[in-house]
């Protein structure tokens, strides 16, 4: 196999393996399409380009997500456009849930958008890229202690909203 | 038992995977841990499905595509090269560093730093095609394009500007593809050209913020400035 063919599928495997992550990964924090397509594609190209120096295909993730969160904070530098209110951001529905099932998610889906950024990000982090707490604290160089607390703070925030919305349940 | 309830609550917001021994030891312990494990499960589950927000089919399939079509590693050095070469400029200007941002005195600094940034690769990304997002990216800064330029941009993509976010385009001309930056809430001086390593640009002043029109020394960018400046038009306008 040529050497440009084994890069080009090396490239396709980590695509296929954290593409579809990176994407949600990158629609959580821009809460915008068009941006988030824009934000993936730009941090694909810059792995391609560098994909040579990625020693190791276990450590692609982090790789990945380094990339992204470089990419978001040059895009982001500085102020951004409102593009849309958290409340207008609309997603497909699941089409198997219950009615009452996307009434819950919906609301979640919104509280996420409103967490502060210093608890919504260690929370995808765990919940959509799979991280440990040690994984976080690495990727965001801060704290094991810090990254458990914005954690649990996150996720006690997500239910307090819920309940103040009316969801009642367990959660 | 060796921890109580409310510690047992706090790993579970912290980390409700856990496998360590001690965690799943104490989860079936006695009724309320039981209790409190099942809501956590079913909380988690929720938040699994509420952030796995559906990926467009697309998606990959045109990432992939794009790093077929882009030139890859031959080319690094001579990017690296150039932006070895930038730096030293940017240095000797004095312009200031922070974090993996670079702040400008100028917007004249600005346009070659990011033409220098990406303006070649965003040239070769653009594949002659109309582009079909137009409409979406622009909004945001609450401007569209008029058909007559609309019609000629075969790719749009957000970048950062001095002030903030803006968008850079690609348009195909009779003397080849030339790059616009659209700089929602910069001021320049209408008109100004600017030279760097055999590019030159004009920066167009618009009715809400600037452009900058990047082609290379045999394209007379100049010639696009009435185009450019009469079509980033209000989006309640008629054209």
């Amino acid at each position: 196999m040529s050497s440009e063919a084994w890069r080009q599928e090396r490239f396709n495997a980590l695509a296929n393996a954290y593409g579809t992550d990176l994407y949600r990964y990158a629609l959580w924090m821009c809460a915008n399409d068009a941006l988030a397509k824009d934000l993936v594609q730009e941090t694909w190209l810059r792995a391609w380009k560098a994909l040579d120096r990625l020693n190791s295909d276990a450590a692609g993730k982090s790789w990945l997500i380094t990339i992204l969160r470089r990419e978001f904070a040059r895009t982001f530098e500085r102020k951004v456009p409102k593009f849309a209110d958290v409340n207008t951001i609309e997603v497909r529905e699941d089409s198997q849930s219950e009615p009452d099932d996307r009434v819950e998610i919906q609301l979640l889906r919104r509280n996420i958008q409103k967490l502060p950024p210093r608890y919504r990000e260690p929370l995808l982090l765990q919940v959509v890229m799979g991280y440990s707490c040690d994984e976080i604290a690495q990727q965001l160089a801060i704290s094991k202690s810090a990254v458990m607390t914005q954690l649990f703070r996150a996720r006690e925030q997500l239910i307090q909203r819920l309940q103040q919305d009316g969801v009642t349940g367990n959660v | 038992m060796s921890r109580n309830l409310s510690e047992f609550i706090r790993q579970l917001g912290t980390d409700p995977a856990s496998q360590d021994p001690e965690f799943l030891r104490v989860r079936n312990s006695a009724p309320e841990f039981i209790q409190a494990a099942n809501d956590s499960a079913q909380f988690e589950r929720m938040l699994a499905r509420a952030v796995a927000v559906p990926v467009p089919e697309h998606v990959l399939a045109d990432l992939k595509e794009t790093a077929r079509t882009t030139t890859g590693g031959a080319t690094r050095w001579r990017y690296y090269a150039m932006a070895a070469g930038l730096l030293l400029v940017i240095t000797a200007a004095g312009i200031t560093w922070r974090m993996s941002a670079v702040k400008f005195d100028s917007v004249e600094q600005y346009v070659a730093y990011h033409y220098h940034h990406d303006g070649e690769d965003v040239l070769a990304r653009a594949d002659g095609q109309s582009a079909d997002n137009i409409g979406e990216v622009l909004s945001g800064f609450k401007v569209k394009l008029a058909p007559g330029l609309a019609g000629m941009v075969s790719l749009i993509k957000f970048c950062p500007t001095p002030a903030g976010m803006g968008a850079h385009l690609v348009v195909k001309t009779a003397n080849g593809p030339v790059t616009i930056i659209f700089m929602p809430d910069t001021l320049v001086a209408d008109g100004e050209m600017l030279a760097f390593d055999g590019m030159q640009a004009q920066l167009v002043g618009l009715g809400r913020g600037s452009a900058a029109v990047i082609g290379t020394s045999s394209q007379n960018v100049a010639e696009l400035h009435y185009l450019v400046q009469s079509s980033f038009i209000s989006p309640g306008s008629a054209a």
